[in-house]
């Protein structure tokens, strides 16, 4: 089943960026409140109903008014995307894919007022990134949900430049329901289309829970980053740092070669880990430098390069076993490769 | 290639956003009926603008003998295969060579309007069940309307005497169009007036039994729940407000073609570009606007405002301040103009999950929401959780947006068009 998910998220961004040139996203470019009442198993009378979702509603008309200020369109001058200030100095986190070109933005804020704003890093793994607004000033933020432990079900409000940036028009508000979460992503039914990329998503207390990223076939398909993956990148991205990959655009997923998301000491006379990745399957997995690896799924493996060698035969998606040595102990792990 | 399932017609690959059956090289076509589905029809239509002359009789063909077939010769498969509005992907999987036989494709896609919908979504029929009672009042209003057997769109009755307001551009391409009021019962419809530019019509049919509609006036906030009702009662699709009431004519907003960063004494320009109306009329980075036609020039927002209320092709005088001296200039306003690109990337996500109105833009003046609704779900009434009839949905504009007339601008055409046909009354006396 995840590969499904993931199938699906490589297709529709093969789907946008193959046929038309550039990434989907570009183009045109509220916390835990769980909803208990309104699940199959409850039958209340639809007042209740009603009354809830109208304190719902009430929520989200403030997370509105108070977050719109902060939700900027985001232009290197061909493409739209958006962004959104976290801090008053000007920070303002957007997808990865918007950044695509190497030079300064312009943000306009809905007020219209224009600002430019420098990169600084991005992590396309996770389709993260980061700008910074170049003119001093005190500009309006939103709070950021550190927690990331919006669960299934809460209500949840976006925000976006859809269609890019239209004078006189606010930046749409839509509503969903989380839907799920996999591998730093978030999914939604608060529906996305190109120029929303980089646009806030938040809980119903006002706090940014997700970064707009990508969008599958059907309207429920809304992909966000979610905020520990960016915290986790964060002081790599602030520090200017650019890395990672955004998935490979022109091969279908299962015939992508696989990551593990490890280095190996090929000086070593065994197969020893040197470097796990952040938010790497491996560093999922608990792979932790000086890890000796002894097999992968039922291969011996000799030393460094042999692990290099066995890995290059799988497909992004495979799941696998390991066996490990660490303190001389030995234990087995499952891993599935991206 | 995952072959996912076979048929006595062959292989059935899983392919893009739809599925497509090679039945054979060689395949005659008149064996088998098989209905075209809505989904599929609907796709047909969406790219067919873009396909060449003899591509498009095929895909018309197809429409009109209702079969979700079509054969191609190799030369004609592969113009299709490479045409950037064809939006099924992977067949190039399929080995076809210039000069080979014939290829008959079967077209099919998941069900866009019976979509399997996850119990935690926000159109889940148990959420949206328990929301039908404020709809309730506004349902007893509404009428599907329907051309053969095909439902075509909704409407809203206006009047207890037959007098039912839809979308023009839905029921103006069909003959014979009826009605079907909340008892059941179908009614030959016949188009009473029409408004263009607002794309509504009022159909007339033969009963005394409507419920008129209770419009209201009330404003709702950003963000706050709509319901759209069907005719039956039930909540078809729940979605948000997204933004305040505007106009979307194309053309009609004009622009100056500047950057503006606020300042003092004015707005500070740039970006001006050649062929932008700013540029033309003599305006360069660095300037200060502080006056545009007779109106004050303090902020960005006044300098939008201002130009906001123009029309493309109109002539401003420009007040401006450069190097400290005082100018004037003559600007002839501009269009908003969109890439062919872009405008066609759009144009395709647009239809991820969804299908766009016949007529989905042009409009004076409607508010946006984010209700998942098909075509033939337009033309009805859209209400707030307190159930008031705060508009009309006019169209579904693509995948994230759907469009309605504000009620009061809807009762103000309405009322227009029901003068007209007063005045010809009285003429005829």
């Amino acid at each position: 089943m995840p590969r499904l998910a993931s199938n699906r998220f490589a297709r529709m961004v093969k789907h946008a960026s193959h046929r038309f040139g550039i990434p989907v996203l570009l183009l045109v470019s509220l916390l835990g409140f769980t909803f208990g009442i309104l699940s199959d198993r409850c039958h209340a009378d639809d007042n209740t109903v009603v009354a809830e979702l109208k304190l719902v509603q009430q929520k989200i008309n403030s997370v509105v008014a108070a977050s719109m200020p902060a939700c900027v369109a985001v232009t290197d001058g061909t493409g739209f995307g958006s962004g959104v200030i976290v801090s008053a100095d000007g920070l303002v986190l957007t997808a990865g894919h918007v950044m695509a070109s190497s030079g300064e933005y312009e943000l306009i804020l809905p007020s219209g007022k224009t600002v430019t704003a420098k990169p600084l890093g991005k992590n396309l793994a996770i389709d993260a990134g980061m700008l910074q607004i170049i003119e001093k000033g005190t500009y309006p933020f939103v709070p950021i949900d550190r927690a990331g432990e919006t669960p299934k079900g809460a209500w949840v409000v976006s925000l976006g430049h859809s269609g890019g940036f239209e004078l006189g028009r606010t930046p749409p508000v839509r509503s969903g329901r989380v839907l799920g979460r996999k591998d730093g992503q978030m999914f939604t039914d608060a529906v996305l289309i190109g120029g929303d990329s980089g646009g806030p998503l938040f809980n119903l207390e006002g706090e940014l829970i997700g970064i707009h990223s990508s969008i599958g076939d059907t309207v429920a398909e809304n992909r966000h980053v979610t905020m520990p993956a960016f915290l986790a990148s964060w002081d790599r991205m602030k520090a200017g740092k650019v890395w990672g990959k955004l998935p490979e655009l022109d091969e279908p997923p299962e015939n992508r070669r696989g990551v593990i998301g490890v280095r190996v000491d090929l000086k070593a006379p065994n197969c020893r880990i040197r470097v796990v990745n952040e938010n790497s399957p491996a560093a999922e997995a608990g792979l932790k430098v000086g890890d000796i690896v002894i097999r992968f799924n039922d291969v011996r493996i000799t030393d460094g390069r042999h692990l290099i060698d066995v890995i290059k035969q799988l497909n992004a998606g495979d799941v696998c076993t390991m066996k490990i040595r660490r303190n001389e102990k030995e234990f087995s792990l499952g891993i599935q490769l991206r | 290639m995952n072959i996912t399932r076979s048929s006595a017609l062959g292989a059935i690959w899983k392919l893009g956003i739809g599925f497509i059956v090679l039945v054979s090289v060689s395949w005659s076509g008149h064996t088998l009926h098989a209905q075209l589905p809505q989904d599929v029809r609907d796709v047909f239509e969406g790219m067919m603008e873009s396909l060449e002359p003899d591509l498009q009789k095929k895909f018309q063909q197809a429409i009109d003998n209702d079969t979700d077939k079509v054969e191609f010769t190799a030369e004609q498969f592969l113009r299709f295969r490479d045409n950037p509005a064809n939006p099924f992907e992977g067949l190039d999987q399929l080995n076809v060579k210039k000069g080979g036989g014939n290829v008959a494709l079967k077209f099919e896609l998941p069900s866009m309007r019976d979509r399997r919908i996850a119990q935690l979504e926000r159109q889940n029929r148990s959420l949206l069940d328990q929301v039908a009672e404020p709809a309730a009042s506004s349902a007893a209003s509404t009428v599907r309307i329907f051309s053969d057997q095909r439902q075509i769109a909704l409407g809203i009755a206006i009047s207890k005497n037959g007098m039912i307001l839809t979308k023009a551009s839905e029921v103006e391409v069909h003959d014979k169009v009826r009605c079907q009021l909340g008892d059941g019962t179908l009614h030959d419809a016949t188009i009473f007036r029409t408004d263009e530019p607002n794309d509504l019509a009022i159909l007339k049919v033969n009963s005394n039994r409507l419920t008129p509609i209770a419009w209201s006036n009330s404003k709702p906030r950003l963000g706050c729940f709509l319901l759209s009702p069907d005719s039956d009662g039930s909540v078809m699709a729940m979605g948000s407000y997204s933004v305040q009431p505007r106009s979307t004519v194309v053309g009609e907003q004009a622009f100056l073609g500047v950057q503006p960063i606020t300042s003092t004494g004015g707005v500070m320009i740039r970006d001006v570009k050649p062929g932008a109306a700013s540029y033309e009329a003599g305006l360069r980075d660095g300037d200060t606007i502080y006056l545009l036609g007779k109106t004050e020039i303090t902020d960005v927002a006044s300098l939008v405002k201002a130009i906001r209320a123009q029309r493309p092709g109109d002539r401003i005088k420009i007040n401006y301040r450069r190097n400290g001296v005082d100018r004037t200039a003559t600007a002839t306003l501009g269009g908003n103009k969109i890439s062919g690109d872009r405008a066609a990337r759009f144009k395709m996500m647009n239809r991820l999950g969804a299908v766009p109105s016949r007529r989905d833009g042009n409009f004076p003046l409607v508010f946006q929401h984010d209700t998942p609704l098909f075509p033939e779900q337009c033309g009805g009434p859209i209400v707030n959780l307190n159930g008031e009839v705060i508009g009309i949905n006019i169209a579904r504009k693509g995948r994230a947006a759907t469009y309605a007339i504000p009620a009061d601008h809807a009762q103000v055409i309405v009322n227009e068009l029901l003068r007209e046909t007063v005045a010809e009354a009285t003429e005829a006396k």
